[in-house]
């Protein structure tokens, strides 16, 4: 382990790779490229999404070991980049065991955004909510869930953010408290 | 503990060596380190644990790809749909080419055929060149419909909750990957020109090796996200 | 045993002069010394605002400042606090000082990085002021959006501050981490690396694999203030909760990027000044890089209350009572490292018997919170406050008090006073204690935080808490003065003030500019004290053994 900094003093100079190996790692580049290419025109549902993945690593994979020497090099160097790759999946994976779940236990209850919130009215220029909330009235209770963007760039403050899509569980649209009146959005 | 005093014979005459003569200091050695091999070692291990920063920077982006992917599938479907695959796929293409030869030119330093790895350096600029300006054509036109991130979003023509949310996150892990591609552009031009200016050579060529492996990780991320954006509706 | 040469040979204090040799300079303990003057000059900053906060919290309604201004007070305070004074702290300044000298290595990998590094973290440094001046900002130091997308106030300029210094901390980290691998002097093996070292290598670790996530982060959140892309607003479609995965999957080991370095100081002076070897030297080292790996799993625990899903909810409140199990073995080896040793109670040590009296309380609140059921009440109460001022400051400052205390001497090869060093302890340990101790009360009477009032039946434990705080200000007061009197007018050190068998002491106090003008013995690992006696060479160059200075 000590001397561990001089073992490996004239191995990089050593493994200078055959031509015939770079051009064949790039052959098979493009080959795997033709094929996700291809088999993307059909379609598979969520097959789809797993091949392109898999022909994506096996690409990296090929990049990583050959053209950037992980294969010969110091397997440090491999620890490192696996390291970052491992990191990257517990974040996702964590992410996702909140983003996909929620909801599960206990419906979500999605309120109306009330534009009349004081964290809306001295927002800057040009930020948010791009409307004039003063004109609002208490029908902002009775919003759609479903977001309607498209007819202008501006945003319709009244509906609610259904960010899980239309095929998640029940969404409970305006406010569920039943101590509050269906028709004050502003007491939110 | 038993070993410290053997070791301290030996290490010390060579340590003592590294420090106090100078007979063996290659034009390229920094004081702090005792041989090349060291030297070259610890810019590789620092390349790639920058490397590794940058996975985990465009990991956030991910992240938040799978994340709005897996609440509104519909958006990213109807989204690839105005994605153009022939020039996706060409650029996929000459990302993995100017790949071979940045790898190339490194294998043409290590044999010392000063020539042939200033083409291939030169070349790879060439090829990143080619992947921005078919990426300035993909955004122009991205631009003049209207289909651009958050409130900036005009198109009328996309079906499904928060269309621009795609747009987001294409733009920003496009873009993201084309501020590297372009700052890749200027670290190989400067490899470039102390390549003929002759710095390098077999004995010396570790900042052509780390700019190398930074550009196949430009690549590495394209090949992720082409399919993404691209192909996976 | 090296004799070191003890008259007044050039240091790396006094080797070149001028600003330029300051500002160009490449020593990474020259560089330790210009971080360790903007981390002052930060730390007071932070310390100055925290006592406004507590005077405006004496009584209830307004007693100097108005309720927004009291917002920008607490969001820079914690914002300043933790990205300039506590994250960069023990690792750029002992860090910085020490791991080259500790590995036998004329420099850090890097020495170039190393300077870019600090200039950096200026720049973040004046990025955070440009925010201060044009406006400042009300967020809270996690900037959640949405307020974030909203408030008038400067988040951008702050937000892209803390990009920066982030930088600067991933390259810090790099360079310790490629140092530590690479320039050990031949001989030092993994197991004979001061425990220092290995913390030292797990915050490193910590700071490269988490700091890019923050990075990214604050990028959207600027992108989303300017263009509302919709990823963290609401109003725009996205996710507020994704923000806070996003923000604390850095900003949880961050929490660890404060702490583990301060772990390794306590384990240099609960060794040194009780002279005696660490128990289970392998279990500590190792200890430090398990914190650093469960740290990446444990994040949504900031966010039981936020709307996170059940299922994830259950998932971190389960993982993060194994953050309980490496800090605890550290714990119980330090406490039998004393057991039965020669224990000097320099002033080091009092920090370091702080540190684990506070931390331990501020570890096992730790616990507490982490369980589900309970942080759904205490959740943003003054309980919080408590306890992460018991880890953070109960722990990493006493820690870092104490490394400076026990490092000063090498440092600027010159003596503090003693009597009033541990007059300034005394008062600070009392003085934490109030403050935050009290704040345990409110917090489980549900005195919820950040808040600018409070009802009556509150006040007499916040006025205690501020009193606390006068307690604390004095201890600093009289900290500053004793150390800036040693500077000009303290007794020179010997090379081992206190006898202790690490490397750095084997040196001339302060050190030359390539660290050993002889090459370090090696003879004896950093705490063979049941072998060697550790010799201080004083100042006339008569050297003294332990022995001697014990009886």
């Amino acid at each position: 382990m000590a001397n561990s900094t001089h073992a490996h003093t004239h191995e990089h100079a050593e493994h200078v790779l055959p031509l015939r190996v770079y051009f064949g790692v790039f052959a098979a580049l493009l080959l795997l490229t033709a094929v996700t290419v291809i088999i993307a025109k059909f379609h598979f549902g969520a097959f789809n999404l797993i091949v392109a993945m898999v022909v994506a690593a096996v690409k990296a994979t090929l990049v990583a070991l050959i053209f950037m020497h992980l294969k010969y090099d110091n397997k440090v160097y491999m620890l490192i980049f696996v390291t970052s790759i491992v990191f990257l999946a517990i974040f996702i994976i964590f992410t996702m065991s909140d983003t996909m779940t929620r909801g599960n236990v206990d419906p979500m209850k999605a309120r109306p955004i009330d534009p009349r919130a004081i964290i809306y009215q001295n927002r800057p220029e040009g930020v948010g909510l791009g409307m004039d909330t003063t004109a609002l009235t208490d029908t902002a209770a009775t919003a759609n869930p479903t977001r309607q963007l498209g007819e202008e760039p501006t945003i319709d403050t009244t509906a609610v953010p259904d960010v899980r899509g239309s095929d998640s569980v029940p969404v409970d649209v305006a406010p569920a408290d039943t101590t509050q009146p269906q028709t004050a959005p502003d007491s939110l | 503990m038993s070993q410290a005093k053997e070791f301290a014979d030996e290490t010390g005459q060579e340590q003592a060596g590294a420090h106090a003569a100078p007979h063996h200091h290659p034009a390229n050695l920094a004081h702090h380190f005792s041989d090349m091999a060291q030297q070259k070692d610890s810019a590789k291990m620092g390349m790639w644990i920058f490397l590794l920063t940058e996975v985990l920077l465009f990991g956030g982006l991910f992240c938040a790809y799978a994340v709005y992917r897996a609440w509104n599938p519909e958006i990213f479907h109807n989204g690839h749909a105005f994605l153009d695959v022939t020039l996706g796929t060409i650029n996929t293409i000459v990302l993995i080419t100017s790949s071979l030869t940045v790898a190339l030119a490194i294998r043409f330093l290590q044999v010392n055929k000063i020539k042939l790895a200033v083409i291939n350096l030169a070349a790879t600029i060439a090829f990143a060149g080619t992947f921005m300006v078919i990426k300035y054509f993909e955004y122009m036109h991205k631009i003049h419909e209207g289909q651009l991130p958050g409130k900036f979003y005009t198109f009328e023509g996309m079906e499904g909750t928060n269309p621009h949310v795609f747009f987001s996150v294409y733009f920003l892990m496009t873009g993201l990957h084309g501020i590297h591609v372009l700052v890749g552009i200027g670290i190989i031009t400067w490899v470039l020109i102390r390549t003929i200016k002759g710095h390098f050579s077999s004995e010396y060529y570790t900042p052509v090796e780390l700019t190398g492996l930074y550009w196949h990780l430009v690549d590495l991320i394209w090949i992720f996200l082409f399919p993404l954006f691209y192909l996976v509706g | 045993m090296a004799a070191t040469i003890t008259a007044p040979a050039p240091n790396y204090l006094n080797a070149t002069k001028g600003w330029k040799s300051w500002l160009l300079t490449l020593d990474h303990k020259r560089i330790a010394i210009l971080y360790m003057v903007a981390i002052a000059v930060f730390f007071l900053v932070g310390g100055v605002m925290a006592m406004l906060i507590r005077l405006e919290l004496l009584n209830p309604g307004r007693d100097l400042v108005g309720a927004n201004t009291y917002n920008k007070l607490f969001t820079l305070h914690g914002a300043i606090m933790i990205f300039l004074f506590i994250i960069p702290g023990i690792p750029a300044i002992l860090g910085n000082f020490l791991l080259p000298i500790l590995l036998g290595a004329r420099d850090v990998a890097f020495p170039r990085l190393n300077l870019a590094s600090w200039y950096i973290f200026m720049l973040g440094g004046l990025f955070a002021l440009y925010s201060i001046i044009t406006g400042s900002i009300d967020t809270g130091w996690t900037f959640y959006t949405p307020y974030s997308t909203q408030t008038d106030t400067s988040v951008v300029s702050m937000t892209l501050g803390a990009f920066i210094l982030g930088f600067s901390s991933i390259l810090t980290g790099l360079n310790f981490i490629v140092t530590i691998h690479k320039l050990r002097l031949p001989g030092i093996t993994w197991y004979r690396l001061p425990l220092f070292v290995w913390s030292i290598y797990a915050t490193a670790i910590i700071q490269v694999l988490a700091t890019p996530v923050l990075g990214i982060t604050l990028l959207l959140l600027v992108v989303e203030r300017l263009a509302g892309i919709g990823i963290f607003d609401p109003a725009m479609g996205g996710d507020p909760v994704l923000y806070q995965h996003f923000f604390w999957f850095y900003s949880h080991p961050a929490v660890y990027i404060m702490i583990l370095p301060g772990m390794g100081i306590i384990s240099e002076l609960i060794t040194t000044h009780s002279h005696k070897k660490i128990f289970g030297y392998k279990a500590v080292a190792y200890s430090s890089l398990g914190i650093a790996l469960v740290s990446f799993l444990v994040w949504g625990h900031h966010m039981f209350v936020s709307g996170q899903s059940e299922l994830a909810a259950m998932l971190f409140s389960f993982l993060t009572f194994f953050v309980g199990i490496p800090s605890g073995i550290k714990v119980f080896n330090w406490v039998t490292t004393m057991y039965r040793g020669s224990i000097v109670l320099n002033t080091p040590m009092l920090y370091a018997l702080s540190f684990l009296f506070l931390f331990s309380i501020g570890g096992f609140t730790g616990i507490f919170l982490g369980a589900l059921a309970v942080d759904v009440h205490l959740h943003d109460t003054y309980f919080i406050v408590a306890h992460f001022h018991y880890v953070m400051m109960g722990g990493t400052v006493m820690a870092f008090l104490g490394g400076i205390h026990h490092w000063w001497p090498k440092m600027f090869g010159k003596l503090y006073n003693e009597f009033w060093a541990k007059i300034a302890c005394g008062l600070i340990f009392v003085g934490f204690n109030v403050t935050f101790g009290s704040q345990f009360i409110l917090g489980s009477q549900g005195m919820p935080r950040r808040y600018y009032t409070y009802v009556d039946q509150y006040q007499p434990l916040h006025a205690f808490s501020t009193f606390g705080s006068w307690i604390l200000g004095a201890g600093f007061l009289i900290m500053a003065v004793y150390l800036i009197h040693s500077l000009v007018k303290g007794k020179r050190a010997g090379s081992n003030p206190w006898y202790s068998l690490t490397m750095e002491w084997e040196t001339s106090s302060p050190p030359p500019t390539e660290n050993f003008i002889e090459l370090p013995s090696l003879t004896h690992g950093p705490y063979d004290y049941d072998k060697v006696l550790p010799i201080n060479v004083e100042p006339d160059g008569k050297p003294a053994k332990l022995k001697e200075a014990v009886s």
